[in-house]
């Protein structure tokens, strides 16, 4: 029984997270004679099936749409062909996926990274044993993480390529602003927008800060996304521009409301037709990240909008993270 | 990681959830979690759940309302999925609840969980 790692184990465990999110994150292209080798594999010790062929697309949408194809009777031969007319057919494609909405899929190479890195470090630094038969399935299990998604099928394996890029910032989270931070090939423009992590609308990603309008901001209902667009909009910009502060923690001697910065700001100007809306101005304790949220017009103090937001209970703040 | 205590009429902020020092209500039913935590506040859209830990002498509940409830002998601890968003924050041996902060929605002119 192991109960502890070793230190010079416990030393190794960045580099096999590093090595893993390498694989989980690569954007290399499919090559289709490897490909086939590791899906023929995945057949054979895995699922125990006969080994088929290999369809590759370029990313999930295309992936499930040739899917659903072959199992409506496509031919192998004429599916990614099938593929380029049902995709310049919008009506056809969107009565296709409401018909068959998008299932994900039993195996989904790249994105199972994470869980093959604890076996590989366990195997490779702690010494687990396995006989060969298991060692021969866990490798072949272990090479699809060099893949994109896999839709097995009686007579043929649909693989996805991986995306073609993925942006982070300099927290390593999800990020790119002016354009996706996941990006396919592909038909069906699948593109994921994240700012720092958060998922948001394209056009929040998409728009310079200088053209970002107020009242985007209200329309948007996540207190993440709304985080995101203060981010970028500037929250000075904001409540210096179009707000007036109304009272702030410096007026209390509370000790968490200091931490936080608590103001309460009156937006008014960014809704049509009201004469009053008080919001709340709270930097997040642990990143340090501005957040405005709106109270209601009943609220005329900090400690009226701070009771609101505890649901009306008038609590002192023990900690905030 | 901050340490707190149970002191009544109090509250600890973790993101927009909310844990109150509470008592356990007569008609609160017990949750069966078989996971590692129990999700007391969900994300909808970016996944970020705040969560407890789910330990030995780590009960949880729910009121007749659907109020999420916990009762644990041992310090557990509060915490996000996403570690980098929110600092993790010791709950010691209590009786807790927990909640959602209100924003308000100039809309519908009404009051709303935050969601995220």
């Amino acid at each position: 029984m192991i109960e502890k790692l070793t230190t010079e184990q416990e030393q190794r465990l960045s580099e096999y997270a590093e090595k893993w999110i390498q694989t989980g994150i690569n954007t290399d292209r499919l090559d289709p004679d490897r490909t086939k080798e590791i899906v023929n594999a995945y057949q054979r010790e895995i699922l125990q099936m006969k080994e088929t062929e290999v369809i590759i697309t370029q990313n999930p949408i295309e992936g499930w749409v040739a899917t659903v194809l072959l199992t409506e009777g496509t031919a192998i031969d004429k599916v990614l062909e099938e593929l380029e007319d049902i995709f310049s057919d919008p009506p056809r494609l969107n009565k296709l996926l409401k018909d068959n909405p998008p299932v994900y899929p039993y195996q989904d190479g790249a994105f199972y990274s994470s869980v093959i890195s604890f076996y590989d470090f366990m195997i490779n630094e702690v010494g687990i044993d396995m006989e060969d038969d298991l060692r021969t399935r866990y490798n072949a299990w272990s090479d699809t993480t060099s893949l994109g998604l896999m839709f097995p099928l009686d007579e043929v394996m649909v693989v996805t390529e991986k995306p073609l890029e993925i942006h982070f910032n300099e927290e390593n989270q999800l990020h790119a602003e002016g354009a996706p931070a996941i990006k396919y090939a592909g038909h069906g423009e699948f593109e994921v927008y994240l700012l720092n992590g958060v998922r948001v609308p394209k056009w929040l990603a998409m728009a310079d800060d200088a053209d970002l309008e107020l009242s985007q901001y209200v329309e948007i209902k996540n207190a993440d996304v709304r985080t995101e667009f203060v981010r970028k909009f500037g929250v000075e910009r904001m409540l210096e521009s179009y707000g007036k502060k109304l009272d702030t923690f410096e007026n209390y001697n509370e000790e968490w409301w200091n931490k936080s910065e608590y103001e309460l700001w009156d937006m008014n100007a960014i809704f049509d037709g009201v004469s009053y809306a008080p919001h709340l101005k709270m930097k997040n304790a642990t990143t340090g990240v501005w957040h405005v949220e709106a109270v209601s017009p009943e609220c005329n103090t900090l400690r009226d909008a701070i009771k609101e937001r505890l649901g009306g209970r008038d609590l002192q703040i023990q900690a905030i993270a | 990681m901050n340490t707190l205590n149970k002191d009544k009429n109090t509250v600890i902020i973790h993101g927009e959830c909310m844990v109150f020092p509470s008592e356990l209500p007569k008609t609160a039913t017990p949750v069966v979690v078989t996971g590692d935590y129990l999700i007391v506040a969900d994300s909808e859209t970016t996944g970020n759940h705040h969560v407890v830990d789910n330990y030995q002498g780590v009960n949880f509940f729910k009121s007749s309302g659907g109020t999420m409830f916990m009762q644990n002998t041992k310090p557990t601890k509060i915490r996000c999925v996403m570690a980098d968003r929110h600092d993790a924050i010791d709950l010691e041996p209590g009786t807790w609840e927990f909640g959602v902060q209100q924003e308000y929605d100039y809309f519908t002119e009404s009051l709303r969980a935050v969601r995220d």
